[in-house]
């Protein structure tokens, strides 16, 4: 078996080689084959980590004295999730991004948010999970100024100034945390929490949650984030909304739930991710953006996962880690094209895509079916996640469970309504004659096919995923 | 609205704290202190073989974290240079002095310029023995170039040298980390090498090869910074570097 340490090691090396040539074809080849390399090897671990979680050894030093690291169904299935998009993301970039702007710096910087994205998966201790978080923020933020306009830097430093305060409380927080452990390793953590005072634990465990939830864009502390996911480039956008906040949530919670499982956070986390589905979807319909009102509906989405995550639940964890998967899958979609209507039309603006179906059809179509997906239209896969987090609230009960059912549903209304709003102006006819055809170019096409090829066929994969899920969701409540 | 937002923000902290914090401040300070320091101090000497205990934490026990610093050091400054070829004004340009600062400060500058970088050489290599290491040795080196610039006599960096000091430097440092799997365990950034005898220059295994590799990443990352920072304006090299 090859150690899954290079998970971390290779994007790494990748990052670092790539500046060492300075050449395109080396980065560009680098990049799409370290990711495709990476989803082979999470496959070839996911069998072994169905069983049990599997520790990594650094440096031939156990916990507590060294950093523990491990990789369980969970952290593989991340694994494969966030590998694939990147693959796919890095297509769509080399037909998508402008050549000569620094395209080997992009990819340097991609690379080494894999890396912290691998990192935080993989990671058992809270301060390496801190080296990771400040990595993943510090590239996001490189990532998003890069059109270098004003909206961009505006919204990069918008989220630097976010990120920066979430980090110090997160810093705060480790340090709560290692004066009653003595340890930083999140297992060792967990136990002497359990014997601490309550009001320091729940200090520390609030201190991290507004910490982790910067990054996490968890209500409300993610007013950076319709700035920051609709000025990045497309590509950056979809693996910002596709799989990093997803990640940052998954590693929050189950951080939450596990080290700090001596206080019961599940109610106030059920609290703001009610809070958040409701806000992303009103902030959703107002916006005349096409990506700004994706990054918003990526607010809401992100707190349906929650929502599902925080009733406590076997049914609840799993609906909540299906959904990601669609989520993942849709949301990068919707962003890659409207990369490219933006490119065609050079707006932002709905109201500029009159009929901009008949001269993009492939892509127009294809928004068609991730926005469908998006909102729970039925035989597609989003149809079946929704509906299992509304199951799982069901049967778990209670006032807040209910409320989040109801909220969940009168979103989707409203989701409903501002897709299709967005569909009929991309179907409206056309304003003169029959316009020159001009489609996405092929590889982003070809990236963006089978980002939609998950959410319209995923269904069909649900029983193989429903084998596996079962771990994976005991992965959230679990450190082992 | 930035109001709104600030307020939300705090807003949404307070309500956290009131939600879950009713006994903060009658909770008793917690006692048991019994941290992994002491157990390292114990272990160190055998398991690293450097004397300064606190390079054995940043090498060995938390080698991965200091992979993760570089890596957030090497990727600011890719942003800083990223951001500063953008800038259309001459915004760093003004702080620095149109003439060229003087026959004094350029000939002291250039005479001072050998001896920090030989400090910095000497920290670097020494922080297994004394305080010191690969991140203030690298500053150090980086300060040479430095005083350069302060004195006016920014001659165009080699940028392209600097960035394959920097990738080699990194992969230099995963490298000696790989050397691990070699070993036993088969684990990542196992300290493989002979470790030498305890108190002199060429002991403890892999940490004077690491720190050498830090130092040399973060004087070539610092000096990107600083002179991409003063040369920003009209500046071609980074697009040329781009364009490959």
């Amino acid at each position: 078996m090859v150690s899954p340490m290079l998970f971390i090691i290779a994007p790494l090396s990748a990052a670092f080689i790539m500046i060492l040539f300075n050449s395109r074809v080396i980065a560009l080849g680098l990049s799409l084959l370290v990711p495709i390399g990476l989803a082979w090897l999470g496959l070839s671990w996911l069998p072994y980590t169905l069983g049990a979680a599997q520790p990594i050894l650094v440096a031939s030093i156990p916990a507590p004295l060294g950093i523990p690291l491990s990789i369980d169904a969970l952290g593989a299935g991340m694994a494969i999730l966030v590998a694939v998009s990147a693959a796919l993301v890095v297509l769509y970039s080399s037909s998508y991004m402008k050549k000569g702007h620094h395209e080997v710096r992009y990819y340097t910087v991609v690379m080494i948010l894999l890396t912290s994205a691998f990192g935080l998966v993989l990671t058992r201790d809270i301060f390496n999970l801190f080296v990771f978080f400040e990595i993943l923020c510090i590239s996001s933020y490189i990532l998003v100024s890069w059109e270098q306009d004003g909206a961009a830097l505006e919204a990069s430093f918008k989220y630097m100034v976010l990120g920066s305060i979430g980090s110090t409380f997160l810093l705060v927080s480790i340090a709560l945390v290692y004066r009653v452990a003595g340890s930083l390793a999140m297992a060792d953590v967990a136990t002497a929490l359990a014997t601490a005072p309550r009001g320091y634990v729940a200090f520390a465990a609030v201190t991290f949650l507004f910490g982790v939830g910067v990054e996490a864009a968890i209500f409300p502390v993610n007013t950076w984030l319709p700035d920051a996911h609709s000025s990045a480039p497309s590509s950056i956008s979809a693996i910002l909304s596709g799989f990093v906040i997803e990640l940052a949530l998954v590693v929050a919670f189950r951080v939450l739930n596990t080290a700090f499982a001596a206080v019961d956070t599940l109610p106030l986390v059920r609290v703001v991710a009610i809070a958040g589905v409701i806000v992303g979807e009103m902030a959703a319909f107002g916006q005349k953006d096409l990506k700004r009102m994706l990054a918003y509906s990526s607010i809401s989405q992100i707190g349906i996962m929650l929502f599902a995550f925080s009733l406590g639940t076997q049914a609840g964890a799993q609906a909540g880690l299906q959904h990601l998967l669609m989520h993942a899958g849709a949301k990068s979609a919707l962003f890659l094209i409207a990369g490219y209507f933006i490119v065609r039309t050079g707006s932002r603006l709905i109201a500029d895509y009159a009929g901009l179906g008949h001269r993009m059809p492939v892509s127009a179509a294809l928004f068609g079916f991730a926005a469908l997906s998006l909102v729970g239209a039925p035989p597609l896969l989003g149809f079946f996640t929704k509906f299992q987090v509304l199951s799982a609230a069901g049967a778990a009960g209670g006032f807040t469970a209910w409320l989040g059912v109801a909220v969940i549903l009168f979103g989707t209304v409203l989701e409903t309504v501002y897709l299709f709003r967005v569909l009929r102006v991309l179907f409206a006819p056309a304003a003169s004659g029959s316009p020159a055809r001009a489609d996405m170019d092929w590889p982003a096409l070809a990236a963006v096919a089978l980002f939609t090829a998950l959410v319209v066929f995923g269904a069909l994969l649900l029983p193989t995923l429903s084998q596996m899920i079962g771990p994976m969701a005991d992965g959230l409540a679990s450190l082992l | 609205m930035r109001k709104l937002t600030g307020l939300l923000l705090m807003g949404g902290f307070v309500l956290y704290l009131v939600s879950l914090v009713p006994g903060l401040f009658n909770a008793t300070t917690p006692t048991a202190l019994d941290s992994v320091g002491a157990a390292i101090i114990e272990d160190s000497r055998t398991t690293s073989g450097s004397a300064n205990v606190v390079t054995a934490i940043v090498v060995q026990y938390r080698g991965l974290d200091t992979l993760g610093e570089v890596t957030v050091l090497f990727v600011s400054a890719l942003g800083v240079a990223i951001l500063a070829s953008g800038f259309r004004d001459d915004v760093f340009r003004s702080m620095f002095a149109d003439d060229d600062g003087g026959f004094i400060l350029q000939y002291g500058g250039r005479l001072l310029m050998p001896f920090i970088v030989l400090v910095g050489v000497y920290i670097v290599a020494h922080g297994h023995l004394s305080p010191g290491g690969g991140f203030p040795g690298g500053v150090l080196i980086a300060t040479a170039v430095f005083i350069l610039i302060l004195t006016g006599q920014s001659a165009r960096m080699p940028h392209r040298l600097l960035s394959i000091l920097e990738g080699a430097a990194g992969l230099g440092f995963i490298g000696l980390g790989a050397l691990g799997f070699l070993g036993s365990e088969l684990s990542f950034l196992t300290n493989t090498l002979p470790k030498g005898e305890y108190l002199t220059l060429l002991s403890a295994g892999f940490i004077p090869f690491i720190y050498a590799m830090v130092g040399i990443k973060v004087a070539s990352e610092l000096t990107t910074v600083v002179s991409v920072l003063t040369e920003a304006p009209g500046h071609e090299s980074g697009k040329e570097e781009g364009r490959s």
